[in-house]
């Protein structure tokens, strides 16, 4: 627990963790830490754009989610709680495989959008 | 936290009812090798007659009491495994270096993964190790056509015993192989010949054993590709074993480890249930050495570097067991997640 705000903190998730945990910090992507996470935070607001929010750093080890207007948001420690949180507070359902996610993750990258 | 590899490894026996699992399990226990395995057994109804055969086998026995090892017991399974862990820091049982964990024939599988991922304490001395799942080659076609169970225990296991071989007949064997393989390609399938099985062969190859991690991801490929022109069978979508199905994806283009951690706890948020095994090999953006990446449900281990590459082919190549998700549509997402990476 961080004992100035009193949030629980877990070991790292997979997608953080580096390969074979404790041995390297470097995500199997090469970028040191908080670069990859500067990264990681751009591709996620390309997702969370299609449900009307985003997310943001907090203290190198948190995401703040919150929708457009900024009224309701809720603080996260990784992905699998950041899906939960954005479904929270869009009351959309987070899916990879919604076809007019994936369309707009197209059109976007081939530069229509 | 100690590295991943360090951890003590959980191997989970699983099979159906009266598929030969407690006959494994004792087998195993006998095996000089496994001298230093806790063992934790689990009692279904108010007989335990896989108490009986295994208690008397090693001390570290402990029998958890309240039936299936289903999600309803989830804590039994939790408090089992850390008990155990606090006598063997105390060093009130003897230091034991790996645990095994035999679940009840009609157990899912599922929670009891997710279990030993779900708790801080055990994550920090355990790891899942291999999943070991019994089917019986005289009624195992019967029981994966009827009972989901029996699907499940088969999808997500690391390796399968056939069991029985000696009083089934050739052809059923046969049947029930070809089943297997179609099913979980990338399980390695081991006969018990008159009941006798090769432990050290069950336990080894490891994928977090760096002497042999390369040889596990050479046969999980192999396998793969052994079996890949098979898929294109009818499918009779009132039996359970055709709802489950696996494939391999293969990318040319070299993948972006970001978005693809994005996809894949997006997919598992969304479809985790039924995506049984993630298992592959990727060629990451960025990296030379390519990365091995392995999943149970919600469960991921953590991402490895190989050395090098296990053959010539530089592709990502990851192979999937689903119950009933589209192929294509998996393929079209991932490849729309790492398209929307290389427009950042």
């Amino acid at each position: 627990m961080c004992a100035l705000c009193g949030v629980l903190m877990e070991g790292p998730h997979w997608t953080e963790a580096g390969t074979d945990a404790g041995r390297s910090d470097d995500a199997p992507g090469g970028r040191g830490r908080y670069l990859e996470r500067d990264y990681r935070i751009t591709i996620i607001n390309r997702v969370l754009g299609h449900y009307g929010c985003s997310a943001r750093d907090w203290a190198g080890n948190q995401y703040i989610v919150q929708n457009a207007s900024g009224g309701a948001s809720e603080v996260v420690i990784n992905l699998p709680q950041l899906w939960q949180a954005m479904e929270n507070i869009t009351r959309k359902t987070a899916d990879p495989l919604d076809a007019k996610l994936i369309g707009r993750l197209e059109a976007r990258a081939h530069g229509s959008l | 936290m100690a590295a991943y590899s360090r951890l003590t490894p959980l191997f989970i026996v699983t099979g159906f009812l009266g598929s030969g699992k407690t006959t494994l399990l004792n087998r195993m226990l006998r095996h000089p090798s496994l001298r230093d395995a806790a063992v934790l057994v689990n009692e279904f109804g108010d007989v335990g007659l896989d108490h009986f055969l295994v208690e008397k086998m090693d001390e570290n026995t402990v029998l958890l009491e309240s039936g299936c090892l289903c999600c309803t017991i989830r804590d039994d399974l939790k408090d089992a495994i850390i008990e155990l862990n606090g006598k063997r820091e105390r060093g009130e049982v003897p230091r034991y270096k790996r645990m095994i964990i035999e679940t009840t024939g009609l157990a899912d599988p599922s929670p009891i993964i997710f279990t030993l991922n779900s708790d801080t304490v055990i994550k920090h001395h355990y790891r899942l190790g291999s999943i070991i799942t019994t089917v019986d080659a005289v009624n195992g076609l019967k029981q994966l056509k009827r009972h989901a169970e029996s699907v499940k225990q088969a999808s997500v296991a690391d390796r399968i015993v056939l069991t029985k071989t000696d009083i089934a007949k050739p052809a059923d064997t046969a049947r029930i192989r070809a089943k297997l393989e179609r099913l979980n390609p990338s399980a390695e399938l081991i006969e018990a010949v008159d009941g006798e099985v090769d432990v050290k062969r069950l336990l080894r190859a490891d994928i977090y054993d760096p002497r042999t991690k390369g040889a596990e991801v050479r046969r999980w490929l192999a396998a793969e590709e052994k079996t890949a022109g098979d898929h294109r069978h009818s499918h009779d979508v009132n039996r359970h074993d055709e709802h489950i199905h696996s494939f391999t994806l293969t990318f040319d283009e070299a993948l972006d480890w970001t978005a693809f951690g994005i996809w894949m706890t997006m997919l598992l948020h969304a479809h985790g249930e039924k995506v049984l095994r993630i298992k592959g090999i990727l060629n990451v953006k960025g990296v030379a050495a390519p990365v091995v990446i392995n999943g149970v449900q919600h469960v991921v281990h953590p991402p490895m570097h190989l050395k090098a590459w296990p053959d010539n082919d530089r592709r990502s190549r990851i192979v999937f067991i689903v119950d009933d998700i589209d192929r294509a549509l998996i393929e079209r997402s991932l490849a729309a997640f790492n398209a929307a990476a290389d427009a950042a």
